[in-house]
């Protein structure tokens, strides 16, 4: 078999061993950096999305805390005025209940007051009708004479104004 | 012994068509490529975007190491040009072929015409990036700088930047199978004329047998084989980075 010699340039081996190199090229970037780089790309892609996806979670978790705390500071100022309402007509009742017991009593003390009034003169009134008749009897009597009707009736209303004043 | 060093095989020659001769240099390179490509397509098969498989990862950390590789040495601006497959198929070709010799196979990187090929397309691209950001006046005008009377020697300098691309290649893996051929031989030498001394028919057997060639050629071709295979592609293509991308005014 024919040999080349050690150091020797031959034209058909230069073109074969460069199309060799051109069309290695093409296959590598068709075997081999183009499905790799496609592959990092929808790699890179997806972490890309799953930032975002982080970042809008934060966002509406950021959102909703907000709410929440705004809602919560309402909450309270409601709570607050709803216990200061109940508190203002709670005192409101217990002050008109304090007044309606007092008047009522005021009214009953004096109705008392009233009947005791009327109690006592009517017993006063029986008293003096009783005490007149044996006042009467009594000084018919003692003395044994005739009175006259007016120094009787003096007589007597004098006797009851002393018993009133003892009474 | 006999010792041959000889260039590629002549595999087929039909000189009426223009001298066409299909050499070793051509079908062994043909194997390699073979084997490369049939690599990238097992590498690349069902690539996810979760990777579950060695194969996967494997792969993109070459196609990484490819675009760092690009990017420190011509920018960011090439790595979407065909510059990273090619720079990627010239380190793996030059290596590949380089280390076809470990298989016993001619090394198509020992053959000048390979390299010089190659090296002559790197120049071609160093003067048309020139040409691109120069214009066609400019890259002549350079010629002439910094006077016109280093006309000759700019020339001279141009031409020898593939000549030396080329021979730096050629001449290191080359030399490399030279010197394992070499010392093949004078270890089977050596081999045979000690045992030779031994005396009767002990002697004449294991003369015939080169045990001294086991071991010491393995741990030389190592380096000569190996090392060296993977240094120069990592040469060849770190010069042609470096000079494109400074003939395009993009030096990083």
């Amino acid at each position: 078999m024919e040999v080349q010699k050690f150091i020797s340039i031959a034209p058909w081996t230069m073109i074969f061993q460069l199309v060799n190199l051109l069309i290695l090229m093409v296959l590598f970037k068709k075997y081999l950096f183009k499905p790799v780089l496609a592959v990092l790309e929808k790699r890179r892609a997806e972490i890309e999305g799953h930032y975002e996806e982080a970042q809008k979670a934060e966002t509406a978790a950021k959102t909703m805390k907000s709410e929440y705390e705004s809602r919560m500071a309402g909450a309270r100022e409601e709570a607050d005025r709803v216990i200061k309402t109940a508190t203002d007509s709670a005192n409101a009742m217990s002050a008109s209940i304090v007044e309606d017991a007092r008047a009522q009593a005021d009214q009953l003390k004096r109705r008392a007051q009233t009947e005791i009034d009327m109690e006592r003169r009517k017993a006063f009134d029986e008293v003096k009708g009783e005490l007149s008749g044996i006042a009467l009897d009594i000084a018919a009597q003692v003395i044994e004479r005739e009175v006259s009707q007016k120094d009787h009736e003096a007589f007597i209303d004098e006797f009851i104004k002393n018993v009133g004043e003892a009474s | 012994m006999d010792l041959d060093i000889t260039g590629a095989k002549i595999l087929i020659s039909i000189p009426e068509l223009g001298g066409f001769m299909l050499t070793e240099t051509v079908v062994v390179t043909w194997v390699v490529m073979l084997v490369l490509v049939l690599a990238c397509r097992f590498m690349t098969k069902n690539l996810e975007v979760h990777p579950t498989k060695k194969r996967q990862i494997i792969a993109e950390t070459i196609v990484g190491a490819a675009q760092n590789l690009v990017k420190s040495n011509m920018g960011e601006k090439y790595l979407g040009t065909w510059y990273l497959p090619f720079i990627g198929a010239l380190f793996a070709l030059s290596a590949g072929c380089s280390l076809s010799s470990l298989f016993g196979a001619y090394a198509p990187t020992s053959d000048l015409s390979t390299v010089l090929a190659w090296a002559l397309f790197v120049f071609a691209l160093i003067t048309i990036n020139k040409i691109k950001s120069n214009g066609i006046g400019g890259y002549l005008k350079s010629y002439t700088e910094p006077i016109p009377v280093m006309t000759p020697f700019n020339i001279i300098g141009e031409i020898a930047t593939p000549v030396s691309m080329a021979f730096r290649h050629f001449g290191n893996i080359a030399s490399g199978s030279v010197i394992t051929a070499l010392i093949y031989g004078g270890l089977s030498a050596l081999s045979g004329l000690v045992l030779g001394l031994l005396p009767g028919a002990l002697g004449q057997t294991l003369s015939n047998i080169p045990i001294f060639a086991a071991g010491i050629p393995a741990i030389l071709s190592l380096y000569f084989d190996f090392f060296s295979s993977f240094l120069q592609a990592f040469i060849f293509c770190m010069l042609t980075m470096m000079y494109v991308s400074d003939a395009a005014g993009d030096a990083v």
